[in-house]
């Protein structure tokens, strides 16, 4: 029971209208002998029906009724319905007959809620349908959607264009139970070549060659494509290739020259009036990893540091050695034939024409080029000095016939040393010769081990006297008196050179280990070794990707953290273009965190720390946006989600409210509010004994 | 008494003197007590016909040096040769004899005299004191010694009875018969010496793949 019209003023009005009521009527039939009690009792009856209906007393009631239920409608927001544009993808299908949708829906009885979907499912606003960029998550967005709202809603209505890049599959909609009534906006159909599939292998071995093998697929687009394959943003192969009846392959092979973390894009060239150029790349991420140190070991003349040398490398399981020692010279006069003599020709043509990009590192140890590379000679050192700055190293070893007198003087050589030759008249001399680590030795990670052997550090008896280090160049152990550098380290764009001004090295093996038993050869040379090769234990810059950040660690050239360092970043896409840049410094480890929104899509990292020549690159897989990348395939069909949830499948031109499936039957509760005045019954009533007191009145003789 | 004052002499006598040892090659000789040195002059002629016929530059010194001193791993090559037998060596000489073989070096024994003279039989039984259970054998004729310079056919290899031990999968004694005695008269014997000089500097270097088509080719 309620009252409608109930307010202070009201029943004021009405107390005071009963009450004058009363006391008139009381004085009025004040003249009546008999039958007033009866009379003032009708019009009490009176007041009380007409204070029902001036305060409209009511009666709510609920009533099952038969409802059509709320519903939510899902607009397919994402990237590819807005493809090639608003006006000609298949959102336009939805825009243009949006109003004509809600109004059938509405005047079928449904209540409608209208959202977008992509990567999440949100309210549909003007904005989310001028422009879209996200991807398609439908099967994802909607199991989160259904169990939020589960209670609320009768159904769903899906429209899409039914590309979806979900990780969950259609089946997991089942367990839900929950109906979702699909309708499929078109996807237009036009020209687009898109690289479908790239296949690498993820784990390769550097200087090793693999092979890149990339399907292309094209709708309207047989015939001849240019194509380009990139490592971390360097074109490495071009080509053509031809599509025919809409594919085509291409396999080519390609060398990796270091370890580390690669991007590899194969990129078709765009097509004039194509759908997107955004699915015309694809990108796939690469570890390389060393197999064996590739060595290449070239020697100017027998000598017990050549033996010691090979020797260590022999030892070295994760060294694989090629060795070319000079045993004869051209002047060298021999009374046997050819036949006789285990000896082959230098090869100095293979080595230097096709197998140097092999190798991690080479040794020149007391080689003196000139007689065995002939008229190419220094287009074979030119060929050298590029292959160390792309990341070959590069240790030289001296003796009689190095530097000086190895005619390294002017050459390309020269130029990628951490030293230069100088003219001396005597440029290896011969004596006792102690040695000492410099300030730089004693903290850089190839020499610092020696600290605790500094006393007992064996003396050299012979030192090349004709190199002097180079500006950058740093000295790690020098002679004492004259202060002769030693080992001289330095880097050639991404290569790492190791100058050894000595051939008795040998001697901190054989007779350190002989006279006290230490060996401060091989761990020597295992480091410079690996740290020629660039394994990664000696990286001055390393990086680490990590859920929801990048994290960049920088060392200095003694491979100490680099704290408080200007760091230069730069993002750049998969086929080298700048994405964003900035500089940074490093925190208290030398460390500097990027967030996911430096860059969005795979890209290069490019660091390059302060005071550095090189660069350092990696390859960032970061969120691999497939809305374009692989913009024709779908995990689920549309037609599949209708079919495992029990709703059913539309296209958008055929849509009829009717055939949509809810939940259940649906049957709703409707509240009535019934005013008691407003019923006949309530009328006949009052009229009643108004007309009963108005006929008594006549008889007992009251106006 | 006697026997200790001539060690002591002795031991001052042979003590290392003169030019600081080098990289380069050279003639390494064992003095010990007996005929350490029957063809003094030998070594020169061969050093010259090395330079001559190799890329090695050869330091044209002799060195001598007592097993007993550390000097002895100065030089990764040690020739031992002689005529006659020899008292045992000292177990200070014995011990660095095997250090020296087990750390790299290649103890060249070379019997001067005939082929049971009496330094022969004493020089094995010397080995045989020193390297243990490491016995003395046939070195194959396939081994690199016999390509590591000059190829050496199968049969001619086999004349030269050369014997060695094994340590650590290489001949680090290799024991010959008057090589540097005939090197000067017998073409082979002098192919031989360059060889074992080749060997003791590049080991292995001669059976790198790089090398086996060629070497293969030849002795066929």
């Amino acid at each position: 029971m309620t009252f409608l019209n109930v307010s202070w003023i009201s029943i004021l009005c009405l107390i005071l209208a009963c009450v004058l009521y009363l006391l008139f009527s009381i004085s009025a039939l004040k003249r009546l002998e008999w039958g007033k009690e009866i009379i003032i009792l009708m019009r009490v009856s009176i007041l009380v029906l007409f204070s029902v209906a001036f305060l409209r007393m009511a009666v709510k009631k609920e009533r099952v009724v038969d409802t059509k239920g709320k519903v939510a409608l899902l607009v397919d927001t994402s990237g590819s319905v807005f493809l090639p544009s608003r006006e000609s993808g298949a959102i336009s299908e939805f825009i243009k007959r949006k109003e004509e949708i809600l109004g059938d829906l509405r005047k079928k009885g449904f209540r409608v809620e209208i959202f977008s979907i992509d990567e999440t499912v949100s309210p549909l606003t003007e904005d989310t349908l001028l422009k879209g960029d996200e991807e398609t998550h439908i099967v994802d967005s909607l199991i989160e959607f259904i169990k939020r709202r589960k209670g609320e809603l009768h159904g769903i209505i899906l429209i899409s264009d039914g590309y979806d890049h979900s990780i969950m599959k259609a089946d997991t909609l089942k367990p839900l139970k929950f109906p979702i009534n699909t309708v499929l906006m078109p996807f237009p159909k036009k020209k687009d070549i898109w690289v479908d599939k790239v296949n690498i292998p993820y784990l390769i071995f550097r200087k090793v060659p693999v092979k890149v093998e990339a399907e292309i697929k094209g709708i309207e687009v047989d015939g001849e494509h240019r194509y380009t394959i990139y490592l971390n943003g360097q074109p490495v192969r071009r080509g053509v290739i031809r599509v025919k009846n809409g594919e085509g392959r291409l396999a080519r092979e390609i060398i990796v020259p270091q370890e580390g973390d690669f991007l590899i894009a194969v990129k078709v060239d765009k097509v004039k009036g194509e759908l997107t150029h955004f699915n015309n790349m694809k990108v796939k991420k690469v570890k390389v990893v060393r197999d064996r140190i590739r060595t290449l070991q070239l020697v100017g003349t027998p000598t017990w540091d050549v033996r010691f040398l090979r020797r260590f490398l022999k030892k070295n399981r994760s060294v694989e050695l090629i060795s070319f020692i000079i045993l004869r010279t051209p002047e060298d006069v021999l009374f046997f034939s050819e036949d006789e003599l285990s000896l082959i020709p230098f090869p100095s043509r293979e080595i230097f024409e096709s197998a140097l990009s092999t190798f991690d590192v080479v040794f020149f140890q007391n080689f003196n080029y000139a007689p065995y590379l002939g008229w190419n000679g220094i287009f074979y050192l030119a060929r050298l000095k590029r292959e160390i700055e792309k990341g070959l190293g590069f240790v030289m070893i001296g003796g009689d016939r190095s530097f000086l007198r190895g005619g390294y003087k002017k050459t390309p050589v020269e130029s990628v040393l951490p030293v230069k030759v100088r003219i001396v008249k005597e440029p290896l001399i011969r004596g006792r010769f102690e040695v000492t680590l410099t300030e730089e030795g004693k903290k850089h990670p190839l020499t610092s081990f020696l600290k605790p052997y500094e006393d007992k550090i064996p003396p050299l008896i012979d030192i090349n006297v004709d190199i002097e280090p180079k500006k950058n160049a740093l000295v790690l152990l020098r002679e004492k008196k004259n202060d002769y550098p030693i080992i001289v380290v330095g880097n050639y764009g991404e290569g790492r050179i190791c100058v050894i001004a000595t051939d008795s090295l040998w001697r901190w093996y054989f007779t350190a280990k002989g006279e006290k038993g230490i060996d401060l050869y091989t761990p020597l040379m295992e480091r410079i070794l690996y740290w020629a090769g660039q394994d990664y234990t000696f990286s001055e810059v390393t990086v680490r990707e990590e859920e929801d950040s990048t994290v960049v660690e920088v060392k200095d050239r003694t491979l100490k953290p680099c704290i408080g360092c200007t760091v230069e970043l730069a993002a750049e896409s998969p086929d080298g273009r700048i994405i964003s840049e900035k500089e940074v410094k490093t925190d208290d480890e030398g460390v500097i965190i990027l967030s996911n929104d430096f860059a969005t899509t795979p890209y290069v990292l490019n660091v390059k720390p302060e005071r550095r020549l090189e660069e350092f690159h990696f390859g960032i897989m970061a969120k691999d946006r497939k809305e374009y990348s692989e913009l024709y395939k779908s995990h689920s069909s549309l037609e599949e989600i209708a079919n495992i949830t029990g709703g059913v499948f539309l296209r958008i031109e055929d849509f009829d409210p009717e055939e949509i499936v809810l939940k259940g039957n649906m049957k709703g509760k409707e509240e009535i509010i019934a005013e008691i005045w407003d019923t006949p019954l309530f009328i006949l009533i009052l009229f009643v004994i108004m007309l009963s007191e108005w006929a008594f009145r006549r008889r007992w003789g009251l106006e | 008494m006697i026997a200790l004052i001539a060690r002591v002499l002795f031991l001052i006598l042979t003590f290392p003197h003169g030019k600081a040892p080098v990289s380069e090659f050279t003639w390494v000789q064992m003095k010990y007590d007996g005929s350490y040195d029957p063809f003094p002059e030998a070594y020169r002629n061969f050093l010259k016909l090395l330079e001559d016929r190799t890329s090695i530059s050869p330091v044209y010194e002799k060195v001598f040096v007592n097993p007993e001193s550390s000097e002895i791993f100065s030089y990764p090559i040690l020739y031992w040769t002689g005529l006659s037998n020899f008292k045992s060596l000292s177990e200070v000489a014995k011990r660095n004899l095997f250090r020296f073989v087990k750390l790299g070096g290649l103890l060249f024994v070379d019997n001067s005299g005939n082929e049971n003279s009496g330094f022969a039989i004493s020089v094995r039984d010397e080995l045989e004191r020193i390297f243990g259970e490491k016995r003395i054998e046939e070195v194959p004729p396939e081994y690199v010694v016999f390509r590591s310079f000059f190829l050496f056919q199968i049969n001619e290899a086999k004349r030269f009875k050369l014997e060695g031990i094994n340590i650590d999968g290489r001949y680090g004694v290799v024991i010959a018969n008057s090589v540097l005695r005939k090197f000067m008269v017998d073409e082979s014997y002098f192919k031989l010496l360059i060889n074992i000089v080749m060997y003791a500097l590049t080991t292995d270097y001669k059976t790198d793949r790089v090398h086996e088509r060629f070497i293969l080719r030849r002795l066929r």
